[in-house]
């Protein structure tokens, strides 16, 4: 039995004792801002650990989803709420243990079942030899495409991503259902909320000379998506990002002239259409939904190239969708619903 | 001794995802605040997906990219990458996860608005009012 230590097993058991640390902090913490902090911390933990495990696009979209979005939208809701938690109160506290006692002795049963699973990075695991090295060793000659992940995403697991798509689309819909207000007797309130002017030079410097940066990025990871790690979800969370950085350090008012509602909602719905009417064609030229292939004939390309052109064009229907959804997402939680004033 | 050691050194990565998960789901029921049982909900999350890519860590492999030898040839070597397939499910699953986690703060907000209080014992009874 020996043992590769390219794997640097004590640099992964540092991260994981840190990122349990985190979660206990995040979950024991009374204030609710700090709390989000902390989940802060841990979703950048994660994205390193999951560097260290070689899955870069897993981690480049953790980075920019959890250590940033998640982090902006929590902040957002607890700016929202703004308020401390009382004492909990005693009776609590039998609830508590039995829990407590329920959680060990499921957690030991779960444990101990770990015994049958393959060893960690073992590369003869079931997992690892059943259907992966068939995408590792065809994909290339059926998609062109050198990221394995970029074309399982976005080929020959595209339905998935397609319907993914549509989750997050509902989920800005949802959001918006949720929290908007038809009636205007509340909005006298917001008067009383102290207005921010945004009047920061050294913030508003940083962001002017950041955000250009930013969105060409986003266009860099969407567009190279096929060569290195990134790709549609990626460049969009990025690119609604430099939108989010705008209104914070501006306001919202600011960044809603920038991009007005009516196009982020264009946006949202625009980039699932793409993604569908991409499959729809596919179909009415013979094919089966979503089989690219079919493009070669329009193209003028190999059926080869032809599903790597595909495969680009789904990624900017979901980069646009995800973008537009982050955007939609951060201005109706930072201000209530109201899109007046943001955090 | 050294069969202890191999056993820990082959084990621990599924210890941490499942010790995680059992602190979110722990949080989540325990946790009066409902933000907080939000967070305990995004730990139990990140549990299960951490325990999903451990699955496809393959030792010595690298990034799932393709490295091509000087004549423009892909290296087809399956144990030379990480599985690809995790990844792509844990991708998107984290991009939903964010939108799950926008429409969990979206309720938390109306609930705000409508009780006036994000305490589960102060909603229940100001539900029973």
């Amino acid at each position: 039995m020996t043992w590769d230590t390219s794997l640097l097993w004590q640099f992964d058991i540092l991260i994981l004792l840190m990122m349990v640390i985190c979660a206990v902090t995040a979950l024991a913490l009374e204030g609710l801002l700090s709390s989000a902090i902390v989940t802060g911390a841990y979703s950048f933990l994660i994205c390193l650990m999951w560097t260290h495990m070689m899955a870069v696009d897993v981690a480049f979209t953790e980075a920019a989803v959890g250590a940033a979005i998640s982090t902006v939208l929590f902040l957002g809701t607890a700016q929202y709420i703004n308020r401390w938690i009382k004492k909990e109160r005693p009776r609590e506290q039998g609830i508590k243990q039995i829990t407590l006692v329920i959680a060990v002795i499921c957690a030991v049963m779960m444990l101990s079942a770990t015994r049958d699973l393959p060893d960690w990075a073992d590369p003869d695991s079931p997992a690892s030899t059943h259907l992966s090295p068939g995408y590792i060793e065809q994909g290339y000659f059926e998609t062109a495409t050198p990221n394995v992940v970029t074309a399982v995403l976005a080929d020959y697991r595209s339905y998935d991503t397609m319907f993914e798509a549509v989750v997050v689309f509902a989920a800005a819909l949802v959001v918006m259902v949720i929290l908007r207000r038809t009636s205007h007797k509340h909005r006298k309130l917001l008067h009383l909320r102290p207005k921010r002017e945004g009047r920061d030079t050294i913030l508003r410097g940083a962001a002017q000379s950041i955000i250009p940066v930013m969105q060409i990025f986003a266009l860099y990871v969407l567009f190279h998506g096929h060569y290195s790690p990134g790709g549609g979800f990626q460049g969009g969370v990025i690119f609604g990002a430099s939108f989010i950085l705008l209104a914070l350090c501006y306001n919202l008012k600011f960044s809603m002239n920038r991009f007005r509602e009516h196009a982020v909602l264009w946006c949202c719905a625009g980039g699932v259409l793409l993604y569908a009417g991409i499959g729809a064609v596919c179909l009415g030229l013979g094919w089966s939904f979503l089989g690219y292939g079919a493009l070669a004939g329009i193209l003028g390309v190999s059926e080869v190239m032809a599903r790597s052109h595909g495969i680009l064009a789904v990624e900017i229907g979901v980069g646009i969708t995800v973008m537009a959804v982050m955007v939609s997402l951060y201005n109706d939680l930072a201000s209530g619903g109201d899109l007046e004033d943001g955090l | 001794m050294d069969e202890l050691f191999y056993f820990i050194i082959a084990k621990y990565n599924y210890w941490a995802a499942l010790v995680l998960l059992f602190i979110g789901l722990f949080g989540m029921i325990v946790r009066n605040n409902l933000m907080k049982k939000i967070i305990g909900m995004v730990i139990f999350q990140t549990a299960i997906l951490l325990f999903i890519v451990s699955i496809g860590v393959k030792r010595g492999a690298t990034v799932p990219i393709l490295k091509f030898s000087p004549d423009k040839q892909p290296l087809l070597d399956a144990t030379a990458y990480a599985n690809p397939l995790p990844h792509v499910l844990i991708l998107t699953a984290i991009v939903v996860g964010v939108a799950i986690l926008g429409v969990a703060l979206a309720l938390l907000q109306k609930i705000q608005r409508v009780h006036g209080t994000i305490e589960e014992d102060e909603i229940l009874e100001d539900m029973r009012k």
